[in-house]
């Protein structure tokens, strides 16, 4: 038989034939469609037991309890915790990517020593702790060596930063400038007030937030928001933009941040024209009321906020009439308030007996001290790190020879450049104890990563804000993704090492004996449950006056001819913290009212944009005393006329993809006044001028 | 005459050669004896259970073994590798799995509970070595695996819906 063309013919047609009758085709075809199920970049559901772990948030925004799912003892999303009271079941959308967050390409995997070209080699723990250890030795007993600034306001590795400061005989411990150093100041310090101050939204039934961002990011956000939702109390909000609180609010009171404090003593006039006040008790009653009859007059308050004086009075009316009010005072950006606002704010709460009662202003006492040399909270939290900084600028002697961070970025979130590195910068050996790279671990000699809250044992006492006294635990959710160690941890076995006396034998022996002191059982706050106690502290030493009431006020808001517009900074979680960049998902939530092209973009009122000869969609300069930002111009009437709305959260310049080359950093543009009357460092209400490019 | 030697050919290619191209025979990472442990626990059901949400456990986590073999018992061979290889390294062992499914299928072990486990899985209760494991070389999944036939198959027999959301969600 030869193989002609149509034997061949006749062959392929009985193999087509016989192919049709077996398997071949359709099982290829259908494996084929399996296939494309499993190529590798496409990610596969995690299997195993699904379980729901109880944690507490800690990403630079305030701390409260949520429940992380699980499937096979790996992470998989993160909820709020009902049980929780500082949550209510809600979380807010930083704490929503906290799960993704765990595998940042910005995580440190491990130790990290700076070599001599100023780039980062991996060392071992050993080695890490041998070269902290030595610096550390180096500094002891030298009041001036050691400086340490924790980016936490709530967990007890406080406590043993504290200590251990005190040991090596330094009490240059600092937080990071926040409403809760601000509020510590201005109520402790100047106020004489006691223990620290939070709010009952729950019983009230109006809330005054003048300036407050109360839905979105000041204090207790999420429960602020659960609290709004549930109980629906009237809601008023003072500030300069609409931003998510004024939007949900019944009123929108426009009023530049350096009139926040002016707007209060014009309300705190009516009142005392109320004789409300009259029954009250307080030292420096009837000076304060002298004073504000005298410099907050209908007329003057009016040319000092923008308001008419029907406005205020109208105000000051809702403010009496209501059962149970509450004033917030605080600022946009949520640090750089001046004592001022905060003073005027809360003086109102006392003018209205809002103090410690029900839906009003809460004083809630300190958390017990577990270890000898930590000075107690409001001391710790009155201290003003920019203060500090200034004075090390002066005196360039007293420069400290090493630094340690604990979570806290502040090369990111400090506003004045040039001081920043003409002090921090300088400091000849710095340490971080950061999870991921950002902007100040960058700069650091060695990095000790911590692990994330979702790998580690630690607590939160009492957030800022908080109604009650309040502790919750997080306790480890998964193995470590990163080779890290508690800070905590690791300062402790170095004290031991150094000669020191730590006082416990553990962090967690620490938290085992702050929660006995307070009284909460252990095990239900490794439930997730959190420890609550409604007891206050009645400030007997409360004043309303003293010297530095008139100095504050002092400080008149006035137009600027070099610098004509008011920055008004936007808080928004979905754009992370300093102590977390931008999240991933947030990227997708960023909209071109704040960013476009990897450009910012800043809101102006069209009145205000017609003036400075603006346009939608200009590339501008914005310029202050101590920095600028470049910026594309957004024209938006939820803006009043002189202010211009910028979003903080952008500008890194570490980090990962996610999170650099994306705008420019708004606290740059902060500029930082010392306040008279309370010395504090403030930069609220910050002066810009804005030029076209 | 070619037209029967093309067909004769196709057939012993796609019934003959094919399967065995298409999978490979691969070793589980040590044997392991259903039978000797039957003998110490006496049920399936002891390993393999439901846990109190409904869900099934499937293979024993390394934790559920570990806490018997944390140390070597009987000696066997496989033991070793199991507790010098996986638990004191804390290392999950990387079964291969005979009745995988893909991700995008949803199967509810406790929906099936009333029918007996050797209706879709091996009986290997009383073996002592695990069954030869074949893996299909393009879709990376086990030559036993359950396909979409079977469980519609099942599903009409037994008057089950064999709507699509309830096996894909």
């Amino acid at each position: 038989m030869a193989l002609d063309r149509r034997s061949f013919l006749m062959f392929v047609a009985g193999g087509a034939v016989g192919t049709g009758l077996t398997p071949f085709p359709w099982k290829l075809t259908d494996d084929i469609s399996i296939w494309t199920q499993n190529w590798p970049w496409i990610p596969s559901v995690p299997k195993g037991q699904v379980q729901s772990k109880p944690s507490l948030v800690k990403m630079g925004a305030s701390p409260y309890g949520i429940r992380v799912n699980t499937v096979g003892g790996r992470p998989i999303t993160a909820v709020g915790n009902p049980d929780h009271p500082l949550s209510l079941g809600g979380i807010d959308p930083l704490a929503a990517c906290s799960v993704q967050m765990l595998y940042s390409p910005a995580r440190i995997q491990s130790p990290l020593k700076k070599t001599s070209q100023g780039t980062f080699t991996a060392i071992s723990w050993e080695e890490g702790e041998r070269i902290l250890q030595q610096q550390l030795a180096a500094s002891k007993g030298r009041s001036q060596a050691l400086a340490c600034i924790s980016g936490d306001e709530t967990g007890s590795t406080n406590d043993v930063l504290a200590d251990f400061l005190g040991q090596m005989g330094s009490d240059a411990f600092f937080h990071l400038p926040s409403e809760a150093t601000a509020y510590s100041r201005t109520w402790n310090d100047i106020m004489a007030g006691e223990g620290n101050v939070g709010f009952d939204l729950e019983g009230s039934d109006l809330v005054f937030c003048l300036g407050a961002d109360a839905l979105e990011s000041w204090g207790t956000a999420v429960r602020n928001q659960a609290a709004f939702g549930r109980n629906g109390f009237r809601l008023f909000f003072a500030g300069p933009v609409q931003n998510n609180t004024a939007a949900m609010a019944e009123r929108w009171i426009p009023v530049q941040e350096d009139g926040l404090g002016h707007l209060a003593l014009g309300l705190a006039y009516h009142i005392f024209l109320s004789g409300r006040p009259e029954r009250l008790k307080v030292r420096g009653l009837s000076r304060f009321k002298r004073f504000v009859l005298d410099h907050a007059k209908p007329e003057k308050t009016a040319k000092q906020t923008g308001l008419s004086e029907s406005e205020i009075r109208t105000l000051a009316r809702e403010l009496l009439q209501a059962d149970r009010p509450v004033v917030l005072p605080g600022s946009l950006a949520g640090q750089g308030a001046s004592a001022f606002t905060i003073f005027a704010g809360l003086c109102l709460n006392v003018l209205l007996d809002r103090i410690n009662a029900k839906g009003g202003m809460q004083c809630i006492p300190n958390p017990p001290k577990v270890l000898e040399n930590t000075p107690n909270r409001p001391e710790l939290l009155s201290r003003d790190l920019l203060g500090y900084l200034q004075d090390l600028q002066q005196e360039p002697d007293r420069l400290p020879d090493l630094l340690l961070l604990s979570e806290a970025n502040p090369f990111y979130e400090l506003p004045h450049k040039e001081l920043l590195e003409g002090t921090l910068g300088k400091i000849p050996f710095k340490v971080s104890f950061s999870q991921y790279m950002d902007e100040s671990a960058a700069r650091c000699d060695l990095i000790l990563p911590a692990p994330t809250f979702l790998e580690r044992l630690d607590d939160a006492f009492t957030p800022f804000g908080s109604p009650k006294a309040n502790y919750s635990l997080a306790q480890p959710v998964t193995r470590p993704v990163a080779d890290s160690k508690p800070t905590a941890d690791i300062l402790l076995g170095v004290a031991r090492k150094l000669g020191l006396t730590p006082g416990v034998a553990s962090y967690k022996a620490l938290l085992q004996t702050k929660a006995e002191l307070l009284g909460a059982d252990w095990q239900q706050l490794i439930a997730g449950k959190a420890w609550t106690d409604a007891t206050t502290t009645y400030p007997f030493s409360l004043r309303l006056w003293n010297g530095a009431i008139e100095k504050m006020c002092s400080r008149e808001p006035r137009s600027s001819s070099e610098y004509p517009i008011q920055l008004a900074p936007q808080n928004d979680l979905k754009n992370g913290t300093p102590r977390t960049g931008i999240p991933p998902f947030g990227l997708n939530t960023i909209t071109e009212q704040e960013l476009q092209d990897g450009r910012l973009s800043v809101r102006l009122n069209p009145k205000t944009a017609k003036k400075q000869g603006l346009r939608e969609g200009t590339r501008v300069k914005l310029l202050s005393k101590d920095g600028e930002c470049q910026a594309r111009i957004r024209l938006d009437e939820s803006v009043m006329p002189g202010a211009v709305a910028a979003p903080l959260g952008f500008g890194h310049t570490h980090w990962d993809e996610f999170s650099r080359t994306k705008g420019d950093n708004v606290t740059r543009l902060f500029t930082v006044y010392t306040e008279p009357g309370s010395a504090l460092r403030a930069w609220s209400g910050s002066r810009l001028q804005i030029q076209k490019i | 005459m070619p037209f029967v030697l093309g067909l004769i050919a196709a057939l012993i290619f796609g019934w003959w050669i094919f399967p065995q191209i298409i999978f490979s025979h691969q070793e589980q990472p040590f044997n392991y004896s259903h039978e000797a442990h039957m003998k110490e626990v006496g049920e399936c059901s002891y390993c393999h259970y439901f846990r109190e949400d409904g869900s099934f456990s499937g293979i024993p986590s390394l934790d559920s073994c570990a806490m018997c073999h944390y140390e070597v018992l009987t000696g066997t061979p496989d033991e070793k590798i199991f507790v010098n290889e996986y638990v004191k390294k804390d290392k999950k062992v990387p079964w291969k799995v005979y009745q995988s499914q893909p991700d995008n299928v949803y199967f509810s072990h406790m929906a099936h509970k009333e029918y007996e486990c050797t209706e879709c899985h091996p009986d290997v209760g009383h073996s002592k070595t695990l069954p030869p494991y074949y893996r299909n070389k393009l879709t990376g999944y086990s030559k036993q695996t359950m396909t979409m036939d079977a469980c519609e198959r099942c599903h009409a027999e037994n008057d089950a819906s064999n709507a699509c959301y309830v096996c894909h969600k």
